[in-house]
């Protein structure tokens, strides 16, 4: 394992009002480790993913990522870095209009000056470089296709060729799968993740999972109401235990909380989405 | 760990070209745009389009201008009594006429419509109708009820009422038509009959629309009222038009000046109406690109739970929604009382109708001549280059005047200056272009470049505000600046509605530079008016017999391309 982090945070706190999405949240990221970040709806993991690319600014504390200090960074230093994170949504986020290619294609907007409109206005090298990462997630024949006549899971393919095109350093995936089928899911988890260690890129990834996390992740990291509960290697530990783990942090979520006392419109939450999670398992 | 989808056939990529293939649909594009390409350059030369003329003639307009200042209000035989009048009998004719509109629409939109319509044979003859009452202009519907009934609101009423169909029809239709097909499912799935089953899924998704849409329909007709009082269809056109026939610029500028105010209130309402009746569903702002629709459902309902409530409760929404109905009638109820409309003789006059639409048939094609393809050549010329070169600059300005791109202050300056712009009414836009650059189709074409701009420039940057916010930021984080960010996310879900406003606008422009004529900014209009004045009513007939077919060949065309790029 390599030791330099690429993303470092350190007592990073963020609060959107009243809310506290992140509570003192520590954490060192090395070059190509894959990281599954677990935890119930309403826990921080999105958040933390957007204070990673310079979406969210956070309220106090520390953060490096590949030797940007995000906190501090200005706009053309956030866009800067941003072009070296890729990110992957839960609901793909593709410009439905547009041809699968010319999607990809975007991806470069930060590689070429000046706006883009249409195929043709890219360069050929970057059509051909579009074109053979289309092809790596297996939709070369869809090149042409409009991305809103997709099926989900050819839609997230289609979004990740879309990450790859910026030649990351960090992708970041915000429950990617979460709108997929079980057999789809796997199969767009499996493709993710290795183009990512054939390209030794560093992986952060939201997952509600356990099993999805434990077949990919070399680390997962747990989150309940912002803050970090959970920071292990799956290689160490076997699946059994995490799901035991994350179980155990799931219950102690559903229990009433001296903090928040137990407000009403969270009750129910946990408990949904602890079924679907167990759903999931 | 490899993967294991392998749809592509190894290989395939080396094979593969990179650039789009040739589709029949490319091609036909390709084939509309040449073709554009061509007739806007063709009525360039035709037109003798060029900004050098307007500036010479702008001294000239500004002596014009000059001599209509300060604006009277009132002069020695027309009291300012007198003026609120006529105004208050023209807001009554739009409003009236709107009324009719829409009554006769919304039994036409749900025959028209595909998921409604008794009978495909149904719907076509339906939406011919609609088409028809779009293609014949509200001024020739004016005359030849001027003709049955005689000079008064009604005329004005009838045309407004009858023409506004051929709007409401079809957007009531495609409205209906847009209805979610799953609710309907479901309704009728329950056992519900086929009328049981609009009323229960289709009528409250149309509903908002079709009371927003005539709202914004009455926004039009006032301004037309005002054009139509020139023919004698009632209110304080026919006034405007004494004042300039002899030469009293200054009350001539007054009353416009009322109308342009009366016409920005009204606006303003009716948008505020509208979007209490549509509501602010969609989140527009670019920033926000992940949904919390999750918290915001949670605070919603917060009423106490009463188990022997049966009916909801008057929060202020429903009050204020409930309210609108009443406020509808009581309008209505004063614009009828106001119009003063003489039902009985309406009622005893459909000989006299027939009789005035007779007159026109068969039309007369010969007789003019010459003078009738030239002019309509000259309009369509004029329509064209006021579509291309108005709609490029509103392209422009539409950047500035969508919420999610520009910067807020801009964008309200932007959108308030196209209010006031929209506000003038065309003719007198005309006029004034008349006098700076003398009479001709290049008046014709600055004044629709003037109207296509307030107007275009509206529609299209609703259209780029409807962009999706979730790919922005999508794009947003791959690094992409803001100016490619806009042209990568939001210029593309726009473009189809943006090119089928900018066909609409060719429409909408071609049936305006028919009327331009009448004061001088040449096309057709001049001979319309000439035949309307010598009651040469078969050569008329041949007019709108031939705007007729024009605007149905426009029409199919739009239509088209708006399904290709769909
Ligand atoms: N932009 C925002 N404005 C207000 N509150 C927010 C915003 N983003 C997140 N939150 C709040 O922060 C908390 C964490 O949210 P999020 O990071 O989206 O959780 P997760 O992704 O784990 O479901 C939630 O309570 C949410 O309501
Ligand atoms: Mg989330």
């Amino acid at each position: 394992m390599t030791t330099t982090p690429v993303i470092s945070l350190r007592h990073v706190s963020k609060s959107f009002g009243a809310t506290q999405a992140l509570d003192n949240v520590s954490l060192e990221v090395s070059a190509g480790q894959m990281v599954a970040l677990l935890g119930l709806s309403g826990s921080g993991k999105s958040t933390l993913l957007r204070t990673i690319n310079g979406l969210h600014r956070p309220t106090s504390g520390e953060i490096r990522v590949l030797g940007t200090d995000v906190a501090a960074a200005r706009r053309s230093e956030l866009r800067m870095l941003r072009r070296q994170v890729g990110f992957v949504f839960q609901q793909f986020e593709l410009v439905g209009r547009l041809t699968a290619l010319e999607n990809v294609l975007s991806g470069a907007l930060g590689r070429v000056r000046g706006p883009r409109l249409g195929t043709m206005s890219y360069p050929l090298a970057l059509r051909k470089e579009a074109l053979a990462r289309l092809e790596r997630v297996g939709l070369a024949d869809r090149a042409f296709q409009r991305a809103g006549t997709l099926s989900g899971g050819q839609q997230q393919r289609v979004a990740i060729a879309r990450a790859m095109m910026q030649q990351p350093q960090i992708l970041l995936a915000d429950e990617p799968v979460a709108s997929l089928d079980p057999e789809t899911s796997d199969q767009v988890m499996d493709l993710m993740f290795s183009i990512c260690q054939e390209q030794n890129i560093t992986v952060v990834v939201c997952l509600h999972q356990v099993d999805l996390a434990m077949k990919w992740a070399e680390r997962i990291i747990g989150l309940r109401e912002g803050k970090l509960v959970l920071d292990v290697e799956s290689a160490a530990v076997d699946k059994t235990q995490v799901m035991d783990t994350y179980r155990r942090v799931l219950d102690e979520a559903s229990e009433p909380d001296p903090a928040t006392g137990g407000e009403a419109p969270r009750d129910a939450e946990p408990v949904s989405t602890y079924s679907s999670a167990r759903q999931a398992i | 760990m490899t993967t294991t989808l392998t749809e592509t056939p190894a290989g395939a990529v080396t094979q593969q070209r990179v650039r789009p293939p040739i589709t029949r649909l490319g091609v036909g594009l390709g084939i509309l745009a040449v073709g554009a390409l061509v007739l806007i350059v063709v009525s360039w030369r035709a037109t003798g389009f060029g900004v050098g003329v307007l500036f010479s003639g702008l001294g000239e307009m500004w002596t014009f201008l000059r001599s209509t200042l300060p604006p009277h209000f009132s002069s020695a035989d027309y009291s300012l009594g007198h003026m609120l009048g006529d105004v208050a009998s023209t807001v009554s004719m739009a409003v009236l006429g709107t009324a009719l509109a829409m009554v006769l629409s919304i039994p036409l939109g749900f025959l028209a419509a595909r998921n409604t319509t008794p009978h495909p044979v149904v719907r076509a003859v339906a939406r011919t109708i609609v088409t028809a009452c779009r293609a014949v202009p509200d001024i020739i519907f004016a005359l030849i009820f001027r003709d049955a009934l005689g000079i008064g609101v009604l005329p004005g009423i009838l045309a407004l009422g009858l023409h506004s169909i051929g709007m409401l029809g079809r957007l009531y239709g495609d409205g209906i038509e847009q209805a979610p097909p799953g609710p309907r499912q479901a309704v009728m799935a329950s056992g519900a009959g086929r009328l049981q089953t609009i009323c229960a899924s289709t009528v409250p998704f149309a509903s908002p629309q079709i009371l927003s849409n005539a709202l914004y329909r009455l926004d039009i007709n006032l301004r037309s009222s005002v054009v139509l009082g020139f023919v004698g269809a009632g209110g304080i056109g026919f006034t405007l038009q004494a004042a300039m026939n002899t030469l009293q610029f200054q009350l001539a500028i007054g009353i416009v000046l009322v109308m342009t105010v009366l016409i920005l209130i009204m606006e303003l309402l009716s948008a505020l109406l509208r979007s209490a009746l549509i509501g602010n569903d969609t989140v527009r702002t670019g920033r926000r690109w992940i949904s919390f629709r999750k918290q915001s459902r949670s605070r919603g309902n917060t009423m106490p739970f009463d188990p022997g409530r049966v009916r909801p409760h008057w929060t202020g929404a429903r009050v204020g929604k409930a309210s609108i109905p009443y406020l509808v009638l009581v309008v209505l109820g004063l614009a009828w009382w106001d119009a003063q409309v003489p039902v009985s003789e309406l009622l005893s006059s459909p000989g006299a109708i027939a009789h005035a639409v007779t007159q026109y048939f068969p039309p007369d094609f010969t007789t003019a001549g010459s003078l009738l393809r030239q002019g309509m050549w000259q309009s369509f010329v004029t329509a064209v280059m006021g579509t291309f070169v108005g709609g490029l600059i509103a392209l422009v300005i539409s950047f500035f005047a969508a919420r999610n791109i520009a910067n807020s202050w801009v964008y309200r300056v932007v959108r308030v200056l196209l209010v006031i712009g929209r506000s003038i009414p065309e003719l007198i836009v005309a006029i004034m272009f008349v006098v700076a650059v003398g009479p001709g189709v290049l008046a014709g074409v600055f004044a629709l470049i003037v109207g296509t701009i307030a107007f275009l420039a509206k529609l299209m940057s609703d259209n780029l505000e409807e962009a999706n916010p979730g790919p922005r930021g999508a794009i947003r984080s791959t690094g992409a600046g803001a100016g490619q960010e806009v042209v990568a996310a939001v210029v593309p879900p726009a473009l189809p509605g943006i090119v089928g406003n900018l066909l609409y606008m060719l429409d909408v422009n071609f049936r305006a530079s028919a009327l331009l004529g009448i004061v001088g900014a040449g096309g057709i209009g001049f001979l319309l008016a000439q035949t309307v004045q010598t009651f040469d009513y078969r050569t008329t007939g041949a007019i709108v017999t031939t705007t007729f077919v024009i605007v149905l060949l426009i029409e199919q065309l739009s239509n088209w391309a708006r399904r290709a790029l769909n």
